[in-house]
């Protein structure tokens, strides 16, 4: 079996990893100029820790590139790939169309057209977005989006529709795994970047500067561990393949917080590491209707001053895709996995330490998954 | 008696956190057996953390929503009340957008909130909720026996909320 990685970003990461301790052989696509590349390349080996070096090939490419942007002696390497997984994104929720659509739809066209050519793939798994628009409210189901009268939330969630209509009609043996917000492993709260929503508010919070959230009473978020995340889309992958498939690679509500708990839990977490942060007596944030929260964006766009209104315009293109409540339907996922996806705790029970660990590294990714770093105040 | 002034430098901004800025005082008599506007609950918060007014502009603005909903609602508590048993809230002039924010996060509508002086006279910082009691009253808007807040935030930061019987 000979795996292909369209990138090594959080996700694409620990999946290298997990294949890689799979004994599998495994090709990454770096994209970047060579000395990007050698610098990613030894991220990623540091990431993925003590395996057989000859098992993991980082070869230079980028999706949005014609053939992948790969030399020819590369290409020739990729070969005998069996199976592809296309994680390589452009994930802010912040980009722009251009953006969006050179990374997420032309970038998913290069990489069909690139299995189109591999004459022993048995699968490919394409890894999508469970937030795919906010029209949609309660339980969302592992369908393939209506064609047409959807809105978007986001530049981003629209190139990820789109990407999923490229994969159904590409008619390769392909399946679209929806992922849920990820976070730090169950295992130690490590992630290689936390730049992303969640650690966003977190950091919100912590400095004092998180005043509402857009939220209805009882609504929850799903969300993810990175190794859970990463070894359900390798379980996918690797998974005798039947007809095209969407799996949501999601907690479902039984093992999601309210936003709420979520807010609650990183207040209770920044108490126990640092009591004089709770001494401070900063206000919780409220929990508020989205329209009440839109005035205020509005508000602080039209009178405050660069930093909140910096601040606004983030916080509501993160909230954007958890505006309206909704939960995942899993029954593809679980009927897939089995037990596996059964597996995953509640969050309330892994959420702390994942929190905790944000905190203790003041939210630098960590380089080398299995070190721990030495503890540091909240704040 | 209670007696609040205040005045701004000759050469003094106007404009304070979004808030046009009036020159005023007010007095009010405070007696233990009061034959009207008899109190029924009092909150106040003090928030010293923030007493750098400069230095942490941005974090009192973002405290701003849940600091003020929250002196609300406990001198709402204290006065055994909801919401619904106010006649009127007496806010302090500040920016009318931020009543706009504030007054559903404490289940009011907008109708409910005396905003006639925010356009008219500005922010009298220490009198707002005096000037603009007097003023509901005198145009009819409230009678004997109805019930009303008054909400008040100072920088340093201070968050008051009084419960009054008309």
């Amino acid at each position: 079996m000979h795996v292909l990685v369209t990138g090594a970003g959080i996700v694409g990461s620990e999946a290298v990893r997990v294949l890689l301790s799979r004994r599998l052989r495994v090709s990454v696509l770096l994209r970047g100029s060579p000395a990007e590349h050698e610098q990613k390349a030894l991220a990623l080996r540091a990431w993925v820790g003590p395996h057989a070096a000859d098992a993991l090939d980082c070869v230079p490419g980028n999706i949005e590139l014609a053939e992948l942007g790969l030399e020819s002696r590369a290409r020739a390497g990729l070969a005998d790939v069996t199976h592809v997984l296309h994680v390589a994104a452009c994930t802010s929720l912040l980009s722009s169309r251009e953006q969006a659509q050179a990374a997420n739809v032309a970038g998913t066209a290069g990489v069909l057209a690139f299995a189109r050519q591999l004459p022993r793939l048995a699968h490919l798994a394409h890894v999508s977005t469970a937030y795919l628009d906010d029209q949609t409210s309660g339980l969302v189901y592992e369908r393939p989006l209506p064609e047409a009268g959807v809105e978007f939330h986001t530049e981003y969630a629209r190139s990820k529709a789109q990407a999923e209509a490229l994969v159904l009609r590409s008619e390769l043996p392909a399946s679209i795994c929806r992922l849920s917000l990820v976070l730090g492993r169950l295992s130690d709260g490590h992630l290689p970047r936390m730049n992303d929503a969640p650690y966003a508010l977190m950091r919100l919070l912590r400095d004092g500067l998180l005043s509402m959230f857009p939220s209805a009473p009882g609504q929850r978020v799903d969300m993810l561990p990175l190794d859970f995340a990463a070894e359900s889309l390798v379980a996918l992958l690797l998974a005798p393949k039947t007809a095209t498939s969407i799996y949501h690679v999601a907690a479902g509500k039984e093992r999601s917080p309210t936003i709420a708990e979520y807010l609650g839990s990183i207040q209770e977490t920044l108490t126990e590491l640092d009591p004089s942060w709770a001494r401070r007596g900063l206000p919780a944030p409220l929990a508020v209707p989205r329209e009440v929260f839109a005035r205020y964006v509005q508000t602080m766009e039209e009178i405050a001053g660069d930093r909140l209104r910096s601040i606004a315009r983030k916080l509501e293109g993160f909230t954007r895709p958890i505006q309206l409540p909704k939960d995942f339907d899993r029954s593809q996922f679980e009927s897939k996995l089995g037990p596996l996806a059964c597996e995953l705790p509640h969050a309330r029970s892994w959420l702390p330490r994942v929190i905790a660990h944000a905190f203790e590294v003041d939210f630098r990714g960590d380089v080398s998954g299995p070190a721990r770093r030495p503890g540091r105040s909240a704040s | 008696l209670c007696v609040t002034a205040d005045r701004f430098p000759d050469r003094a901004r106007r404009e304070i956190v979004y808030s046009l800025m009036s020159d005023g005082a007010s007095a009010a008599v405070v007696s233990r057996h009061p034959q009207r506007q008899r109190m029924l609950g009092l909150s106040q918060l003090t928030r010293g953390v923030y007493w750098d007014g400069a230095a942490s502009h941005d974090q009192i603005i973002s405290a701003y929503f849940p600091l003020a909903r929250q002196a609300f609602f406990e001198a709402l508590a204290r006065a055994e009340l909801t919401p619904a048993d106010l006649k009127l809230l007496i806010p302090h002039n500040i920016t009318l957008k931020s009543w706009e924010i504030l007054a559903p996060l404490l289940g009011l509508p907008m109708e409910r909130v005396y905003t006639t002086n925010i356009s008219r006279i500005g922010h009298v910082v220490a009198s707002d909720n005096v000037i603009n009691y007097l003023d509901a009253v005198a145009e009819g808007l409230l009678v004997a026996g109805d019930r009303v807040a008054l909400l008040v935030t100072g920088f340093g930061a201070h968050f008051g909320c009084l419960v009054l019987e008309v």
